[in-house]
């Protein structure tokens, strides 16, 4: 046999193995890289310690006729925001932040909030509760530079919320545009440790499903960041579901139960229970004291959303550090900082 | 005159540098970034563990915020960074108590928030580089590829002692047997391709086919003129003897009983790599029908191999070489895919072969026109349709 053959068919098995051991060479195994959403951090503008306890009560004046005017101002930006660990998205939000700020007056107050859309798109802010339809949020879309000033009675007391009526709504709303708005009752509720819940979700890749899932924008945050509460002190959550998508998302509460008002338009609660679901939309005032010390989960009884971020802890003491900042500011709104 | 030409030579090329440069560096065309692409390559079932191999093919750098199993995220150690420079590959590694025999979807986030998927049609444990599971799948590179084949060498006697007529019979049958095979490995080329995402396959595939045939064809006809003219000059002038024997040369057979051989061995490494790819990852269980399929199906290979020989004298070593060259690459082709993460190199082998199986039926044609025989005569189109049918039919069980 000449030796051409044997050279040629040597050459041919030898060519493709070589070449596919250039292509196919594994890394070697080094250090490597953490990846978690529940035990990273997010270095984002959303601040959910702060907005937990942060209420915006506005700029408080005497009308001539007595009544209390609370002066807003609300401005829409587009923002690029870290909303899981290196998870960019863009976003467009009320004040630099999602949720947009927590805006507070009591009933029969005049609320003036004035919008300034600094965002690439027309929006609105439509407001849930009573008020005349040219206030309503809907028609009049602001354009992009444009200003509109809302203005109405608050009323009636409850816990409402306000969002971009634009269509399409559901994008407007996955982008991060909405907020809480209570109206607190005349007289006030009895003094509570108060703190603002907003269930949201992200579709980051806009397939009409959520990728994530949180309380106050950042999934897991509250399992890194356990809120502090003490043991004997009334909790009360202002709990708004503002998650797209998804027809339902609840709120499931370890070792105690709460007594729950529907809207927050009674002080009669309407239920005394450790679950509570909510639609889109919907909303909830919950109370409850903790009697043991500890740490207590809190989460959506959908395991799917809990699994994706909708997570949290109560850490339940004795007394307060007295360093401990956070759990007591009430003064200020989470977005405020990022202004520009 | 050298100088103008050279340059005559050189300026498109620059103008196109500075075009392309243009394109590079003008705000014209900002502000469209690419949209990334992942692909999952392979996920092994290790105790508690899950191991993820990933391949960023898309145009631009990614980096990887999260992964996920069943859409729930997971905790998991990436290297040998999240960032993945284009065509450039990570493994993720989660702890993972996962059960054997279910299915499980496994997601990468990356950090525009775009996920990309992969299911995994049953959960089975990852192969062990040992001893044993070498062995394994030796055993099975060896019934699906070795006894086959060796089997399919045993009908040379009887070939031997067939009339011409039959002998090309045998020829265009295998001819047809081979046509169909070469379309097969073209298929699965492109499967894989398509299956891993491999970059350019759909133009790698058909290059790589048509460079194999052209250069075998190339070396064919270098190592036939050096000697003797022309290619199939000795067959002519047995052939027009009419004798049925071939005294000396055989040369000219034998070279295209081993190209034969090496076609069919390249084919059956990329064969091997996908079947032990398939066992490695539980994509498929691979079932006692799969084997005896792969069994029928590759005995054809060893009848391929035997029929251009017949009229020759050989000898049982070059029987057994031949064998060996076609059969043993399934065991190969079974370690590499077992153990190894390399689709791209089970698409260049398919490809490679495909070429190589297609050069090798254009040379039995050659073959038997330096006979004398007539390619569209009643026999010889019976052969390559009974080709293409036997093909068809042993195929349908793989």
């Amino acid at each position: 046999m000449n030796i051409r053959p044997v050279a040629i068919v040597l050459l041919m098995i030898a060519m493709p193995i070589t070449g596919a051991l250039i292509v196919g060479v594994e890394h070697d195994v080094g250090n490597g890289m953490h990846l978690s959403s529940m035990h990273n951090d997010v270095e984002s503008s959303i601040d959910p310690d702060t907005f937990l306890t942060s209420f915006d009560y506005g700029r408080v004046s005497i009308l001539e006729d007595g009544t209390v005017l609370r002066e807003f101002t609300v401005t829409v930006e587009d923002v690029t925001l870290e909303v899981a660990p290196n998870i960019y998205f863009d976003a467009w939000t009320y004040n630099g932040s999602i949720p947009g700020p927590t805006l507070r007056a009591t009933e029969g107050d005049r609320v003036r909030v004035t919008f300034l859309n600094n965002g690439s798109h027309p929006h609105t802010i439509h407001f849930h509760g009573k008020h005349p339809a040219e206030m309503d949020g809907v028609f009049p879309m602001i354009p992009p530079g444009g200003r509109f000033v809302y203005e109405f009675t608050a009323e009636p007391f409850g816990l409402h919320l306000y969002h971009c009526h634009v269509d399409p709504v559901a994008e407007h709303i996955n982008r991060g545009l909405y907020g809480v708005f209570i109206v607190d009752p005349r007289p006030a509720r009895e003094s509570a440790k108060e703190m603002v819940m907003v269930l949201n979700g992200y579709d980051t890749d806009f397939d009409r499903e959520n990728n994530f899932y949180t309380v106050n924008g950042v999934p897991f945050h509250y399992v890194r960041n356990p809120i502090e509460v003490k043991r004997g002190e009334l909790v009360r959550i202002y709990l708004v579901n503002m998650t797209e998508f998804d027809l339902i998302n609840n709120f499931h509460l370890h070792g105690d139960l709460f007594r729950l008002y529907r809207t927050g338009t009674s002080l009669v609660p309407d239920e005394f229970t450790d679950m509570v679901t909510l639609s889109q939309g919907e909303r909830a005032i919950l109370e409850f004291r903790y009697d043991y010390p500890g740490l207590y989960m809190f989460h959506a009884h959908v395991i799917e959303f809990s699994d994706k971020g909708w997570m949290g802890f109560f850490k339940v003491v004795d007394d307060y550090d007295d360093d401990d900042e956070g759990s007591s500011s009430s003064d200020g709104n989470a977005s405020d900082d990022e202004g520009g | 005159m050298r100088v103008t030409m050279l340059i005559l030579a050189v300026v498109p090329i620059l103008l196109l540098a500075g075009v392309v440069y243009y394109i590079t560096y003008s705000p014209m065309f900002d502000g469209r970034e690419p949209l990334p692409s992942i692909v999952i390559e392979r996920v092994e079932f290790k105790l508690n563990l899950i191991v993820v191999h990933i391949r960023n093919v898309g145009q631009d750098a990614v980096t990887i915020a999260q992964a996920d199993i069943d859409d729930a995220p997971v905790d998991a150690i990436i290297t040998p960074t999240n960032v993945l420079q284009r065509l450039s590959s990570a493994q993720l590694m989660i702890n993972y108590r996962w059960v054997e025999g279910r299915p499980y979807e496994i997601g990468v986030t990356t950090s525009d928030g775009t996920r990309f998927a992969s299911t995994v049609e049953a959960a089975t444990p990852a192969p062990e580089p040992s001893t044993e599971q070498l062995l394994y799948f030796a055993l099975l590179g060896t019934y699906v590829g070795v006894i086959p084949v060796a089997l399919g060498l045993l009908w040379f006697p009887l070939m031997q002692r067939v009339g011409e007529r039959w002998n090309e019979f045998f020829l265009s049958l295998t001819a047809g047997l081979l046509a169909l095979l070469a379309i097969d490995a073209v298929v699965e080329a492109f499967e894989t391709a398509d299956r891993f995402a491999v970059v350019g396959g759909e133009v790698l595939i058909p290059a790589i086919i048509i460079s194999t045939f052209l250069l075998l064809l190339l070396t064919m006809n270098r190592a036939d003129d050096s000697k003797s003219g022309s290619r199939y000059s000795s067959i002519r002038t047995d052939a027009t003897q009419k004798t049925g024997e071939y005294v000396s040369p055989t040369r000219g057979v034998l070279y295209i009983a081993y190209m034969v051989a090496v076609g069919i061995g390249l084919h059956n490494l990329g064969e091997g790599l996908a079947i032990g790819a398939a066992l490695a990852v539980g994509a498929v269980a691979l079932s006692k029908f799969l084997m005896i399929g792969f069994t029928i199906h590759n005995t054809t290979e060893g009848f391929a191999i035997a029929s251009p020989m017949v009229r020759s004298q050989v000898r049982i070593t070059h029987l057994a070489i031949l064998g060996m060259i076609a059969g043993i690459p399934t065991i190969i082709g079974a370690w590499i895919g077992g153990f190894m993460n390399m689709p791209m190199a089970s698409v260049v082998f398919l490809a490679v072969g495909a070429g190589a199986i297609l050069q090798v039926v254009y040379a039995i044609f050659g073959l038997m026109r330096g006979r004398g025989a007539v390619i569209s005569s009643r026999h010889n189109i019976a052969g390559v349709v009974t080709g293409i049918l036997v093909m068809y039919v042993t195929g349908i069980f793989v």
